[in-house]
């Protein structure tokens, strides 16, 4: 999948509960000009998105960035289980990586995918981490939403198997917040994992140490605009921040029941960093 | 008024299903006829349609009745869309 100019580099880095597995992308022939870090999604929209991250991945070290691509702890490859993961475990993670590529003399450049835009806008809110471009590939922007549908993944499966039982997400919401773990679809979802992703929500203010942000959302067929979800925030961001928001035809490869591109995506991202 | 026209193409965009979906009718069986529709595929649909529609669905609405044909689950989105 690598083009042959594009050098991989699979390793561990040591991460604060753990071993995190990354997987690093830099062009052979000449030295980066700056890192770009990719946040993943979570759960199940991670493992329908590899092959697209993968391929942007490449992409953008073709253009000359060192790309950093972790598995947050308790997923991928990474040490641990998904219900050891908490959400401030998962930030200090990857600010420690940002830390590194910084003290590597690399400026940051940040693309943050479904529910990992919520932790990119946590890093620049609460530690105060610049970054040259901030790119959001169909950003959760509620995490209290993300969690609703994700826990809808238990009410699904009881309909689905015609168990009887229903479990709706309040009731599900309800035992997280008492202390419960609660598993859905094979991931135990820890109750601080939980708290953590509820509190965030990209409409509270707009991120300031960006230079630049791309909101990038995808659309089934020409004409719609981004999400209303999405407009709201962009509304309240454009008054502080310059915010760049498009649709792209494609298909949303996170959710789609086979593995699919979304070609269009990758080559619009590309084009609008290297006018850049 | 959602047409079924629309449900079949939010459920193609959701499960690929490929040129089937002309070929399916009201009376056509979702839930345990289609292998695609899993518990992920289930709660995409409703993601889907509460983005394509602008209308929040409650969990005490969904059952198996919604999902049981393409003509339930149009009945449903009408359903939301007159409440």
């Amino acid at each position: 999948m690598s083009s042959s100019s594009v050098q991989v580099n699979p390793h561990f880095t040591k991460g604060r509960a753990g071993k995190n597995f990354l997987v690093s992308f830099r062009r052979q022939d000449k030295l980066p000009v700056a890192a770009f870090l990719i946040i993943p999604p979570l759960a199940e929209e991670l493992n329908k998105s590899r092959r697209m991250l993968c391929r942007m991945a490449n992409h953008l070290a073709e253009l000359g960035f060192e790309v950093v691509m972790p598995d947050l702890f308790g997923t991928g490859d990474s040490e641990g289980d998904f219900a050891d993961a908490t959400w401030d475990l998962w930030r200090e993670d990857l600010f420690d990586i940002c830390t590194g590529l910084k003290a590597n003399g690399y400026n940051i450049n940040i693309l943050a995918v479904r529910a990992g835009a919520l932790l990119a806008y946590d890093l620049m809110s609460n530690k105060n981490l610049n970054c040259e471009n901030l790119v959001f590939w169909q950003p959760v922007v509620s995490g209290d939403m993300w969690l609703t549908q994700f826990l809808r993944l238990k009410l699904a499966a009881s309909i689905v198997n015609d168990t009887g039982s229903k479990e709706t997400t309040k009731a599900l919401k309800t035992r997280l917040s008492e202390g419960e773990a609660i598993e859905v679809a094979g991931y135990t979802v820890s109750p601080s994992l939980a708290n953590g992703i509820k509190q965030l929500n990209l409409q509270n203010i707009a991120p300031s140490g960006c230079g630049k942000i791309f909101w990038l959302e995808l659309i089934a067929s020409d004409g719609k605009s981004v999400l209303p979800s999405s407009k709201k925030v962009l509304e309240k961001w454009n008054q502080s921040v310059e915010v760049h928001s498009e649709t792209v035809i494609g298909q949303a490869f996170w959710s789609t029941t086979e593995i699919t591109d979304a070609d269009n995506l990758l080559l619009r991202t590309k084009t609008l960093l290297s006018v850049n | 008024m959602a047409t079924l026209d629309e449900v079949k193409i939010i459920l193609n965009d959701v499960l690929q299903l490929g040129r089937n979906v002309e070929s399916f009718t009201e009376e056509t069986s979702l839930l345990g006829s289609i292998p695609e529709f899993d518990s992920m595929a289930v709660v995409s649909v409703i993601t889907a349609l509460e983005e394509n529609y602008g209308f929040e669905v409650d969990d005490d609405e969904i059952d198996g009745g919604v999902f049981e044909t393409i003509g339930s689950l149009a009945d449903f989105v009408n359903h939301k869309l007159e409440g």
